[in-house]
């Protein structure tokens, strides 16, 4: 059931190890809430004891399929089901489900992709860059039947973008006219180049590809260790953020204990709005892209809640207040599961993510879009209109939103 | 774990006794650290009998632009940068100056002083300072480069963040692991002195440089850092080099670490890819426009 893949990933040439459970633990075993009585370890000074590796892999879609209506839980039966189709990757609402077999899978991502010229310059096989080894066995860790990661609004759906968001959504796109996939470096997205790889909180979120966190705790500080390439630092004592001059990519964090529960106030976060541009990167990326072409404003305030439910379990709640982006703020919850794996002492670390050093990557699309300017110019429209797809979506469901809250008032 | 890699590591070990039989003395009888205070009790991490290195420390050397003893300089481009860009002065860090270089590494360290600010398209990460590209600097240079960094310790694990590029190192304390790959930062080991803080350093790749003189290691690397605390307020920290292929015996660098007083002092992003893009990228759109 167990399995270790190392990895080096294409042209950013990214190393990292992921080490993987498929654990299926006793049916319902608690979905939601602690085990009674239970309460975690104290480090020697005090704090509760929440390090570890930790394997943030979810089963539970972001946002609340179709088919599933109102309801907030999932049957057992149901469960076992969409174990079973490895639908862990599936965008929210696509009941579009996919075999588990990785080669099987493959298969198809290869068949539906976006090819041409086979063999050519401009051959191309958008949307299946990545095979499914790269990514987790689709067999999670199944500890919630919820039905949705979004457990406010009631609906189980991400709140709509504001107008205002939209129309800047638009607007990087009228600047984008005219330009081609790579004219320059600023015409790939922030994980293409390896600035950042979805940004907070996208990045807490189960990340198939690597979907460990490491948290270590010092008196006064606790440190989560990130697989791409950082370590959050958050302060304990009670300090006051630093001021709104300074920006930064993964904001300013601040924590205190509620109980055993750890509590940590983000904010001072970069406008990364206009850094909108087609590939990855997004904070409400990850592996199910509810925002792919959205940042986040420097209005986001993000607070996240660690809670230890049993020995093997933490539950992982954040919510966003980010009124430059979304019509009203939202939470989610997942679980996250010790890693076994870590656990037997077999790995004690995360691999450095080293992204940057070796993107040949960015350097071959700026020389492909030059070396053929007629493709490069057909691939930004494509992608320009996936993007105008999924804005004119988002813009039905403010449409929506706002007549919904109209009739109620 | 070790099955696969403990031969490379093996035969370099060798190779260094044979290269270095002076230097392995000298690496032995250099364990005394130089104005360590012998009555300093540092205070302990709470609840447990080792010293707490718990804080955010800073080197105040000039060493970044060149490890071994170095004049002011009007630095590389003095018409676009005035004194901004120019080199500061200062004392080597490296025990007695010298550095012990083989003949021919000694004239591909030269070629480096010479491409340090070069950007070849073609090989991005072997050519030039990685530094100027905002690459990961590497152990010991992490250490010693003009910002702070943090280091967060636990009972059987020390996290060292610095605030350059974001680089960081998760050190397991007593339970050495051999490199399963190697790494722009290493793979680090601890073990506690006395109150010394040991880090074994190997697993590197050869990409990574001293300083801005282009003092350069291959991927035989292997540092011994020391941190040991002198007062509530400062670490000494000393690194042994080792390195057969680059280096004819192991050498030594030292040097006070500061602890950052300001009441308010954190460490703040310097993820400085963006701020290289210009840098490493610009020429391809420029030539390409000719």
């Amino acid at each position: 059931m167990r399995r270790r893949l190392l990895g080096i990933m294409g042209a950013a040439a990214v190393t990292m190890t992921i080490a993987l459970v498929a654990l299926v633990p006793a049916a319902g075993q608690a979905p939601d809430g602690a085990a009674k009585d239970w309460k975690p370890g104290t480090t020697p000074w005090g704090d509760p004891d929440l390090q570890g590796m930790w394997d943030t892999r979810t089963f539970t879609p972001m946002e609340r399929p179709a088919v599933f209506g109102s309801r907030e839980f999932m049957t057992e039966e149901e469960a076992a089901s969409r174990e079973r189709q490895g639908l862990t990757r599936v965008q929210s609402g696509d009941e579009d489900e996919q075999g588990n077999d990785l080669i099987e899978q493959d298969a198809r991502r290869y068949a539906t992709a976006d090819r041409k010229d086979e063999g050519q310059p401009g051959y191309r096989i958008a949307g299946a860059e990545y095979n499914a080894f790269w990514s987790a066995d689709p067999t999670q860790p199944k500890v919630s039947l919820r039905t949705s990661q979004v457990i406010d609004p009631p609906d189980g759906r991400v709140p709509p973008l504001t107008r205002a968001a939209l129309e800047k959504w638009a607007e990087n796109d009228r600047v984008r006219k005219g330009r081609s996939q790579a004219d320059n470096w600023e015409d790939r997205g922030l994980s293409e180049r390896c600035i950042i790889r979805n940004g907070l909180p996208g990045e807490m979120r189960g990340d198939t590809q690597q979907p460990l966190k490491q948290i270590v705790q010092a008196p006064g500080f606790v440190a989560i260790v990130m697989p791409y390439g950082y370590v959050r630092i958050v302060p304990l004592n009670g300090s006051p953020h630093v001021g709104a001059g300074i920006r930064q990519w993964n904001g300013d964090s601040r924590g205190r204990w509620e109980g055993t529960t750890l509590v940590i106030e983000t904010t001072n976060f970069k406008n990364t709005i206009k850094n909108h541009v087609p590939g990855h990167g997004g904070p409400f990326g990850g592996s199910d892209h509810v925002h792919y072409y959205l940042g986040t404003g420097e209005t986001l305030k993000l607070t996240e809640r660690f809670t230890p439910t049993d020995a093997g379990t933490l539950e992982y709640r954040y919510t966003v207040e980010d009124p430059s982006v979304f019509v009203r703020p939202f939470t989610t919850v997942v679980y996250w599961n010790r890693d076994t794996w870590s656990e037997q002492g077999k790995q004690d670390r995360l691999f450095e993510y080293a992204c940057h050093e070796h993107n040949y990557g960015i350097v071959n699309a700026i020389r492909g879009a030059r070396t053929d300017r007629a493709a490069a110019m057909d691939e930004a429209d494509r992608e320009t209109a996936v993007r105008v797809k999924e804005r004119n979506e988002k813009l039905e469901q403010l449409k929506k939103w706002e007549a919904a809250n109209k009739s109620t008032q | 774990m070790g099955t696969w890699s403990g031969g490379r590591v093996g035969v370099i070990a060798l190779a260094a006794v044979a290269v270095a039989g002076v230097g392995v003395g000298f690496w032995l009888s250099g364990q005394p650290t130089a104005g360590q205070s012998q009555t300093f009790q540092a205070a302990r991490l709470k609840g447990t009998d080792k010293p707490d290195l718990t804080g955010i420390w800073q080197a105040l050397t000039t060493a970044n632009w060149d490890i071994q003893d170095h004049s002011a300089d009007a630095g590389p481009f003095p018409r676009l940068m005035g004194i901004w860009g120019a080199q500061h002065p200062g004392q080597g860090i490296v025990e007695g100056n010298e550095l012990p270089y083989h003949p021919e590494a000694l004239a591909k360290k030269q070629e480096n002083f010479k491409r340090r600010l070069a950007v070849d398209h073609d090989n991005l990460n072997t050519v030039g300072d990685p530094e100027a590209k905002c690459f990961l600097p590497g152990v010991p240079r992490a250490t010693y480069m003009p910002f702070p960094f943090q280091i967060l310790q636990s009972t059987d694990k020390v996290v060292i963040a610095y605030q350059f590029a974001n680089a960081s190192r998760t050190i397991p304390i007593d339970k050495a692991t051999e490199p399963p790959v190697d790494f722009w930062m290493g793979w680090s080991n601890g073990h506690w002195e006395g109150d010394t803080l040991v880090v074994d350093v190997k697993g590197f790749n050869d990409m990574t440089w001293f300083d801005r003189a282009g003092n350069y290691h291959s991927e035989a690397l292997h540092v011994v850092e020391r941190y040991t605390p002198v007062s509530a307020n400062h670490l000494n920290y000393e690194a042994t080099i080792e390195d057969p292929k680059v280096f004819t015996r192991p050498w030594k660098i030292s040097m006070p670490l500061y602890r950052r007083m300001e009441q308010n002092v954190q460490l703040l992003e310097f993820k400085c890819v963006d701020l290289s893009e210009e840098y490493l990228y610009g020429g391809l759109v420029k030539q390409s426009t000719q």
